[in-house]
């Protein structure tokens, strides 16, 4: 049973442990099997766990210390889509790079299991184990393009900020370990009420909010997103952001419903300051990654609007917001991750009609982008809607207006860039390298789901709010 | 107060004063040994057969000058050989002689003998860099790969004897040999910790170190006097070390017919003492990164072969 | 065994200081191993005496002597200290009080229980069965971590054009 319902999480490890075994004996032109490989091992995972999601399952294994509710299986499925897209536009950037070395799909399969059983985890040991699986293998991730400064640059900063937060992490859990003695998250919030559980609180929850990018725990996001590979800034503003949340909630939400005071009023600061900084320092950008890696401290204040807010239908709006958020992230770092070269091609002028040399891409970035700022008919405004809705339902009408404030701002940049796209003039350039299938696939499912979650939005929200029903 | 501190502060004098006869005996003993193994007489002036030699040579380090090197790091390189001989000390004091006879018998005495004597490797490394002297740090720095590296097939290795015995405790694990030898059934593991435990104690042909042709004397180039003689004391000391643990782990511990355990257990330990010298006396010294790659890429596997055959027949 | 708490306090609270406060980075080091010895000696006083032997191998043996390796292969001695202005102090020192003094405070209004369970015996041997029966899968996640770690050093490390 324990061993049957994690099922998934085993596939993937497999898969990580073919991919490294495979790696040493597949000739160098064969590489790009690896990539298949782990998408394969991937799919089955992403397939086993909706499974168990539209199961409905809900199993605490091992006394207790993995709780597979519909929360975590909601999680884990984003993650792990979130992941197969990342895979799919790896496979032609990496191989343009002359680096689709096997390591690199056993680590991103490693980060995905790491994120995968932290969401599913009541255990702070486990919860702190698996952070460290996926924060190990992103730092390494990070660096893949060592030939690259940025790239060391990108892992290195990336590392010393995510030791610190994981020192501070470890330092709340001891505390808390040592108020309540134990690590069980059903049995630590009760036992350690107080002031010094609140200090703990705090020092945990700075740890996780690292991984969100959140003021003030952001200044790694924007030369590590500029700098690490494209496909793995993708993967970190998504799936490492999603789990990071995801366990935030978990441990506020059922074992520290005591201590719900100070903790909303010290998230709406950090989502106010989040908002505020991301949007503001995007619009000086004139590198695009660079942009939307301060947008996407932006988004991680929109989402933490839920924390704040702490109601059910807060939470269910930041679960919605986060599911399409991966489509329409991934799916602009992965447009860029086409145009730029080692040469770099990142900056706005780069993107100077780009609509009458590759439209596809110039309107699947547009469609991203709109999403992001939160236009009709696209994913991006339902989520705002529901959480800015949420948070006026929750007392929190400032904070609600102060998001729509900090959006209109972010219309600025999100729209220069589409000006750039459209309306530029296209200096002569080398065309950019067509896109392989397992890219244009990528490419083209993010696109449509942004979309039709735009249009149809009902569906992933029930599914939200039924995921959030057992949380408690 | 009293009592438990009386005792242990005897236990502690007279562990003091056999560690240091002992280190000064294994002086005697390999010179011998290696004269005789050479076809040369050895020490024979001083004393019986030269037994005196050892005590002729502490006297002459004593009063020798104790020279600090220009630009040394002072407090490491004074630090530096205490560094070395404590935690020596600190392992003797867990090692059973016999039934009872122990400083302190500790739960988990494997372990902590264990553990205490990696941190030995620190003094190394603090003598080295204190030295400022390239010979010295190069010594340090490999005396820190080497020790490391062998460190891990070397805990590996004894890993099968605790599976066997099902305890750290080191009585517990000679009662658990008095039908069969660990190192009947686990000789490849015997075998493995024969070899690291050389290394470890960075004995020829493992002696990189302080390869004399190569180093000058590696680590302690620059030591001289009483410091020196810490040092040679707390090298001596994990010879016995390393050959009592092979006593207790693998070779049945005190237990033997006919003479008392304590007996048994000196006997056994010099006879692995003795095979020690003897891979000195015949094998040429390794190139470092043999060394290396040896110790990763075939003691290692090794001994988690080793793990795993113990594993499958406590299984069945 | 208020005096051996006592002792282990002073080695552990000065390590950590000389830590910070050391000029030479080695030297630093040499501090962290005093501190970690410190911490092990807390861990023999509570009875755990696994924990507290493996602290010392871990730790004391191991961490730290990475950490040498490093530092050595890394900087000479010659290289400058880094800079000690004022104001660090002034910020450093401020930032760490501010952090002890929010501790302490909260520390000391915890009704902490004056009585604790006596330490179970034979705890190696329950640190064995937690770790292979409840943990076993965090257990199993650190085997990846560790694997993961090792993958990511080597990717980081090798020399472009090696072996690949």
């Amino acid at each position: 049973m324990n061993l049957a319902a994690l099922l998934p999480a085993e596939i993937l490890a497999g898969t990580a442990l073919a991919v490294l075994l495979a790696d040493l004996f597949l000739p160098h032109r064969d590489k790009a099997y690896l990539g298949l490989l782990s998408a394969a091992g991937l799919a089955a995972a992403l397939g086993g766990t909706a499974r168990q999601l539209a199961a409905g399952l809900h199993a605490s294994l091992w006394g207790g210390i993995f709780l597979l509710d519909p929360f975590a299986l909601f999680f884990q499925t984003i993650v792990l889509g979130a992941a197969l897209l990342v895979l799919g536009v790896s496979l032609p950037y990496l191989e343009r790079w002359g680096r689709d070395d096997g390591e690199f799909y056993a680590l991103l399969l490693m980060a995905v299991l790491g994120a995968m059983m932290m969401v599913a985890s009541r255990n702070f040991l486990e919860i702190y184990v698996a952070m460290e699986l996926l924060s190990v293998s992103s730092y390494a991730l990070a660096g893949f393009l060592r030939p690259d400064p940025r790239s060391g640059e990108a892992a290195l900063k990336y590392y010393l900020q995510g030791v610190l937060a994981s020192a501070a992490l470890l330092y709340g859990i001891s505390l808390l370990y040592g108020l309540s003695g134990s690590l069980d998250l059903s049995v630590v919030g009760a036992r350690s009420a107080g002031s010094l559980g609140v200090v703990a609180l705090v020092l945990v929850a700075g740890g996780f909010a690292l991984k969100i990018a959140a003021v003030p725990f952001h200044m790694w996001a924007p030369d590590t997103y500029q700098g690490a590979p494209a496909p793995v800034a993708a993967f970190l503003s998504t799936a490492s952001k999603a789990a990071a949340f995801a366990v935030l909630a978990r441990v506020l939400l059922t074992a520290f419903p005591a201590a719900q005071g100070p903790w909303q009023e010290l998230f709406a600061v950090v989502a106010a300051a989040s908002m505020a900084l991301g949007n503001l320092a995007a619009l000086g950008q004139r590198n695009v990654r660079r942009m939307l890696a301060y947008s996407s401290i932006a988004q991680g204040g929109y989402v933490l609007i839920a924390l704040a807010v702490a109601t059910p239908t807060a939470v269910a709006a930041s679960l919605f917001y986060l599911a399409v958020y991966v489509f329409m992230n991934v799916g602009a770092f992965s447009v860029l991750s086409f145009l730029a070269g080692p040469t770099g091609g990142e900056e706005l002028a780069d993107l100077d009609g780009l609509a009458e040399r590759r439209p596809a891409l110039a309107l699947a970035l547009a469609v991203f982008l709109i999403s992001l700022a939160g236009m009709p008919l696209t994913a991006g405004l339902m989520g705002k809607l529901y959480l800015f809705y949420a948070a006026v339902q929750g007392g929190y009408a400032w904070l609600a207006l102060w998001g729509v404030v900090f959006t209109v701002v972010s219309y600025f940049y999100y729209f220069r860039v589409l000006r750039h796209l459209f309306w530029g003039t296209a200096p002569p350039r080398p065309a950019a390298p067509a896109a392989s299938v397992p890219a244009g696939l990528a490419l083209g499912a993010a696109t449509l789901a942004t979309v039709l979650f735009g249009v149809f939005p009902q569906p992933l929200l029930q599914l939200a709010l039924h995921s959030l029903g057992m949380l408690r | 107060m009293g009592q438990p501190y009386l005792r242990l502060a005897a236990a502690a004098l007279i562990l003091a004063a056999f560690v240091l006869g002992t280190a000064a005996f294994l002086v005697w003993f390999e010179r011998k040994l290696l004269g005789r193994m050479q076809v040369r007489p050895g020490p024979n002036r001083v004393g019986p057969g030269g037994l005196l030699q050892p005590v002729a040579d502490i006297l002459k380090l004593t009063v020798k000058e104790d020279i600090l090197p220009e630009h040394a790091d002072r407090p490491l390189f004074r630090l530096a050989p205490l560094m070395a001989f404590v935690p020596a000390f600190a392992a003797f004091v867990v090692l059973p002689f016999g039934p009872g006879l122990v400083s302190a018998d500790l739960n988990i005495g494997l372990l902590w003998i264990l553990a205490v004597s990696t941190v030995s490797v620190l003094a190394l490394i603090a003598a080295g860099w204190a030295s400022n002297s390239k010979y010295a740090l190069l010594g340090g720095m490999r005396a820190a790969a080497q020790m490391i590296s062998y460190e891990v097939p070397l805990v590996l290795s004894l890993i099968g004897v605790v599976l066997a015995a099902g305890s750290l405790r080191l009585g517990r694990i000679v009662a658990a040999q008095a039908h069969l030898w660990f190192a009947v059934p686990q000789v490849l593991g015997f075998i493995v910790y024969l070899i690291a435990a050389t290394a470890e104690s960075n004995r020829s042909p493992f002696d990189l170190p302080e390869g004399e042709s190569e180093l000058v004397a590696g680590f302690h180039t620059e030591y001289s006097g009483v410091r020196f003689a810490f040092f040679f004391l707390a090298e001596y000391s994990y010879v016995f070390l390393a050959a009592a643990i092979a006593t207790l782990a693998f070779l049945g511990g005190w237990s033997g017919p006919f003479l008392p355990p304590v007996v048994w257990f000196l006997v056994k330990t010099y006879a692995v003492i003795f095979f020690i010298i003897w891979l000195r006396a015949t094998l040429p010294r390794i190139r470092i990164d043999q060394l290396l790659s040896f110790g990763w890429k075939v003691l290692l596997p090794l001994s988690l072969v080793n793990i795993f055959l113990v594993g499958l027949f406590r299984f069945i | 065994m208020p005096e051996a708490f006592g002792i282990l306090t002073l080695a552990t609270l000065g390590g950590a200081l000389g830590v910070v406060l050391a000029t030479d980075v080695v030297h630093s080091a040499y501090f962290l191993v005093l501190a970690f010895l410190g911490v092990a000696g807390y861990y023999f006083l509570l009875g755990g005496e696994f924990v507290g032997a493996v602290q010392i191998l871990i730790y004391a043996g191991a961490v730290a002597v990475l950490f040498l390796f490093a530092v050595m292969l890394t900087r000479r001695r010659a290289d400058p200290v880094w800079g000690r202005s004022p104001a660090r102090w002034l910020g450093v020192g401020g930032a760490a009080a501010l952090l002890a003094w929010l501790l302490l405070t909260h520390l000391e209004r915890h009704p902490w229980p004056t009585k604790l369970p006596p330490p179970a015996p034979h705890n190696t041997a329950l640190i064995g069965k937690a770790l292979f029966r409840p943990f076993v899968v965090p257990f199993e996640v650190v085997s990846v971590l560790l694997l993961a770690a090792l993958v990511g050093a080597l990717l980081l490390a090798r020399k472009e054009g090696g072996a690949s």
